[in-house]
C-alpha cells in the first residue's frame, strides 16, 4: 500500500468515515505490517497534534467574512419592456414596407435583362489519348483503336 | 421557537446540538451574552428555513452553516451585532508545547476553508457530511483539505525534527 493511500485510509478511519468492510481491511492490513502500523502511528500523532493545536488556538477558525464569502454571482438580465418590443417590431415592418414600395418605383435600367453572350473558346485538344474497342471482324476477340490519330489524320 | 410545523426535528437538534453551537460561538467570539443570542438566532433561521418548505439533507450542517454566517455577519459588522471580546483575539490558551506552536504556525498558513474545516472537525465532531453541507463544499473537498493540513502538520514537525 502507497504512504499516501494509507494516509488517507488512517485519517478517514480515525474520524469514523470508512466503510466497515474497508476499515477491516485496513486493520487487517495494519496487524500482518509492522512497517505500515509504524507509519500509522506516526500519522495518527500527527492528527493528535493537528487536533491539540485547534482546540489550544481557537483564533485559527476566527475566519472574516470576507476572506471566506464566495462572491456571489448576480446576474442581471436587461429584459426589454414589451411596449419597447412591438414597437421595434412595427419600426421594423414600416422600414421594409417603405423599402419595398420605393424599390418597386424605381426604373429598370435600359440594358437590364440583356444577357451578354460570351464567345466560347473552342475546346482545346485533349492531352490523354481515345480509344475505341469493337469487336474484330476476323473474330479474334476484340480490337482497340486508337481514334485520336485517325481524327487528326481525317481532318483537312 | 416559531416552527410548528417541525417541532420534533427542532427539539431533537437543539436537545443535541445547542451546547455545540454555543461553544463554537463561543470560540470565535467570546463572552455569554452574544453566544446565547447567536444560538438563538441560528435556531430561529432554522426553524424559518423549514417553514419555507426547505429539504435537508444534513440539518446538524445547515445548522452549523447558518452558525457559520451568522458568526461571519457578526464578524463583519463588528462592534454592531456582537461585542466582541478583545481578550480573545490573542492565543487563547499559551502553548508550552513547541510542537504544538510549530503546528500553530502551519496551520495559520492554510487556507481560510482549511483551517474552518480543521475545526469544525476537531472542536465540534462534525462528520465529513456536516462539514461539507455546512461550509456549502463537496464531500471530497472536505476530506482532501483535511487530510493536506495533516500532511503539512506532519511534513513540519518531521522537517524540523521536533
Amino acid at each position: 500500500m502507497k504512504t499516501e493511500s494509507l494516509h488517507s485510509l488512517v485519517i478517514d478511519h480515525h474520524a469514523g468515515e470508512l466503510p466497515s468492510e474497508v476499515a477491516e481491511l485496513l486493520e487487517a492490513h495494519l496487524t500482518s505490517h509492522p512497517a505500515a502500523r509504524a507509519e500509522s502511528a506516526r500519522i495518527l500523532a500527527a492528527l493528535q497534534l493537528t487536533r491539540e493545536t485547534v482546540l489550544c488556538h481557537p483564533e485559527l477558525s476566527r475566519v472574516p467574512a470576507r476572506e471566506t464569502a464566495v462572491p456571489l454571482i448576480t446576474r442581471t438580465r436587461r429584459t426589454m419592456p414589451s411596449w419597447m418590443k412591438a414597437a421595434a417590431v412595427m419600426l421594423l415592418a414600416a422600414l421594409t414596407a417603405v423599402g419595398g414600395f420605393f424599390a418597386g418605383r424605381a426604373p429598370f435600367p435600359d440594358d437590364a435583362g440583356t444577357a451578354k453572350i460570351t464567345p466560347v473558346s473552342p475546346r482545346k485538344e485533349s492531352p490523354w489519348a481515345k480509344y475505341r474497342m469493337s469487336p474484330d471482324p476476323l473474330g479474334n476477340g476484340i480490337r482497340v483503336v486508337r481514334v485520336d490519330i485517325i481524327d487528326k489524320e481525317a481532318r483537312p | 421557537m416559531e416552527s410548528t410545523r417541525h417541532p420534533p426535528l427542532l427539539e431533537r437538534l437543539f436537545t443535541e446540538s445547542a451546547e455545540d453551537l454555543a461553544r463554537y460561538f463561543s470560540r470565535r467570539h467570546g463572552g455569554d451574552g452574544p453566544v446565547k443570542d447567536l444560538v438563538q438566532e441560528t435556531f430561529l433561521q432554522m426553524a424559518r428555513g423549514l417553514e419555507d418548505g426547505r429539504q435537508l439533507q444534513c440539518a446538524r450542517g445547515y445548522l452549523f452553516g447558518i452558525a457559520r454566517r451568522l458568526s461571519q455577519a457578526a464578524w463583519s459588522e463588528r462592534g454592531r451585532l456582537v461585542p466582541f471580546d478583545a481578550t480573545m483575539n490573542d492565543v487563547a490558551a499559551p502553548a508550552a508545547d513547541e510542537r504544538v506552536a510549530a503546528a500553530r504556525e502551519t496551520i495559520s498558513a492554510l487556507e481560510p476553508v482549511q483551517r474552518e474545516i480543521l475545526e469544525l472537525r476537531f472542536s465540534q465532531g462534525l462528520s465529513y457530511a456536516e462539514i461539507a453541507e455546512s461550509l456549502c463544499i463537496p464531500v471530497g473537498t472536505v476530506r482532501s483539505r483535511l487530510h493536506h493540513a495533516i500532511a503539512e502538520v506532519r511534513h513540519r514537525i518531521e522537517s524540523d525534527k521536533i
